[in-house]
């Protein structure tokens, strides 16, 4: 493995290599691709749902720490949310789908991903009814991501979509009655005519371009406008807009603050499960330790959180988190480079010669 | 498809293809990972030359791809741009890593067998590694100068070219260059010392 330079010198770069070469184990790129992946999931939704203060859930980290023991990861594929080996399962998930590089068999994989959900979500309807509505977000985001793919997928993904449409309103109305579940339950029902709505729709929103700033982006109207069209066949929730800034991908941006509660009581309950929701599933709360505050880190516009750290006593007491949308970027270094990136806090050690 | 990225990264060139950089640059999560999946590795061991506890220097790695994730959209320029953020950032959270553990703000831990002890996770290929040959380029590592190891590091660890070297750095060229080539004939120097005596020469401070 030779730097593309005529003047390295072979010898030595294979005596270091060999003294200080490393490899990642499985286990802990599982554990951080998987985190990476949570991270993002948080940033979404935050930019949707505005500031606000989440629980965090500690545990998870811990869970990961515990879970990547190594032994686990055949057992866990019947893991649901909640479940110590749940993130074991999505984190090996994760590895596959990130390894997956070429379209079809990225697709494919997405799809699996997506029975999988499903076939979470049917399960946790009975055991962890909190956790189907993110759960049945994500069969959606999936079913998106591969139906404009075309071909068999696509045909097997409509499959899917028209299976979920037809069951998920079983599932949600069918959790047991519990503080807070009846309206879990009417949003899964949503979620799932979503489900089905979304599938009769050109998603042309896949389209937008993605290079835009984040600010920009938040400017764009809602493009999932289909689901306000839903709401009014179901009385009870007529008044509200369905929960799709919980987890919309970050192009389709939507409104920040969500609808004052109607005036059902069904209403009443519907935004506190909207904050809830992503609280308590769990692959969506965990927040992992974010990396060391700089004195020259960029403001966190409109999402800081603390994020327990108790578990990795390496990291920083209190981190703050890069809601990664920030509207004016200050940049982290008062000497950015001439034609190059802004690299990470030059600001604290001084302007750079060779910049 | 892999091999093929593997062997330009040796040379310095794309590391991934440059639609994956539009994904960081966009904040996508999947993106992010095909980046760790190139160079995680390369970064983990550059991390773990400089804070040898291997579950520091995992850390210190999700830490870095958490801030590609977060601020990868400030990054102009395409996949070698985004190497060289990585090693920047992971540099400089090495850095802060070290203050916080309140240690002298040094390079590189005094003790040359803390990357032996410390591993305790060491599989198969680890104890293969931490042989007796590779303790002794460790502990001639630490009779270099702080940036000449800097360099040596970043540039057959990290896998990185000169001028990346000098960029994650924030030097010349021509400085890299030299702290390479000096660091180089120290190290060969101390080493044939070493193999040549009965016992390793004392403290002879490179150049």
């Amino acid at each position: 493995m030779r730097p593309d330079d005529d003047d390295s010198d072979f010898a030595a770069a294979e005596l270091l290599r060999r003294a200080y070469g490393r490899k990642v184990d499985v286990d802990t790129a599982a554990r951080h691709l998987w985190s990476i992946d949570s991270a993002a999931r948080s940033a979404r939704r935050r930019r949707h749902v505005g500031r606000r203060r989440r629980a965090v859930v500690s545990v998870l980290t811990g869970l990961m720490l515990v879970a990547s023991s190594g032994a686990a990861v055949g057992a866990s594929t019947g893991a649901l949310p909640g479940d110590a080996l749940y993130v074991v399962k999505r984190g090996t998930e994760r590895v596959r789908l990130v390894l997956a590089v070429r379209p079809e068999a990225n697709a494919q994989a997405r799809l699996a991903i997506a029975h999988e959900r499903w076939s979470e979500a049917q399960r946790a309807a009975e055991a962890r009814p909190e956790t189907v509505p993110a759960l049945l977000q994500e069969v959606l985001d999936g079913l998106k991501a591969v139906e404009h793919h075309g071909g068999a997928v696509a045909e097997r993904a409509l499959v899917l979509r028209t299976q979920v449409a037809a069951d998920s309103g079983k599932i949600a109305l069918g959790a047991p009655r519990a503080k807070g579940s009846a309206a879990a339950g009417s949003e899964g029902f949503r979620a799932g005519q979503a489900v089905a709505a979304e599938g009769s729709e050109q998603d042309v929103a896949s389209a937008a371009p993605l290079d835009k700033p984040a600010s920009e982006r938040a400017k764009e109207p809602a493009k999932e406008a289909v689901t306000d069209q839903m709401a009014p066949m179901a009385p009870t929730v007529a008044a509200i807009p369905p929960p799709k800034n919980a987890s919309s991908p970050p192009k389709a941006a939507s409104p920040v603050v969500p609808e004052p509660p109607g005036p059902t009581e069904e209403a009443g309950a519907v935004p506190a499960p909207t904050a809830a929701a992503p609280a308590t599933a769990v692959p969506d709360a965990g927040d992992p330790a974010a990396p060391p505050d700089t004195a020259t880190d960029q403001s966190a516009p409109d999402a800081s959180e603390v994020t327990d750290t108790e578990v990795t006593d390496t990291e920083a007491d209190e981190a703050a988190e890069d809601g990664g949308a920030p509207s004016a970027h200050q940049g982290p270094s008062p000497h950015p480079g001439p034609a190059d990136s802004t690299p990470p806090r030059w600001g604290r050690f001084g302007p750079a010669d060779g910049l | 498809m892999e091999d093929d990225q593997e062997e330009k990264g040796r040379r310095g060139r794309a590391p991934f293809p440059e639609e994956v950089a539009r994904g960081v640059r966009a904040g996508d999560p999947d993106a992010v990972g095909r980046v760790y999946v190139a160079l995680a590795d390369r970064l983990l061991g550059y991390l773990m030359a400089r804070v040898p506890d291997r579950a520091t220097a995992e850390d210190l790695l999700e830490a870095t791809f958490l801030e590609l994730l977060q601020r990868g959209w400030t990054i102009r320029g395409g996949s070698a741009s985004i190497k060289v953020w990585l090693f920047q950032a992971a540099h400089f959270n090495v850095l802060d890593h070290l203050r916080k553990v309140k240690r002298r703000a040094e390079d590189f831990y005094d003790d040359p067998h803390a990357i032996d002890v410390a591993d305790a996770r060491l599989g198969p290929e680890d104890r293969a590694v931490a042989g007796d040959v590779s303790r002794r380029v460790r502990e001639t590592m630490t009779k270099l100068s702080g940036e000449q190891r800097q360099v040596l590091l970043l540039r057959y660890v990290g896998g990185l070219s000169a001028p990346e070297t000098a960029k994650v750095l924030g030097k010349t060229d021509g400085a890299v260059r030299s702290l390479q080539h000096r660091g180089e004939r120290a190290l060969a120097r101390l080493l044939d010392q070493e193999s040549g005596q009965a016992a390793p020469s004392g403290g002879d401070e490179a150049s």
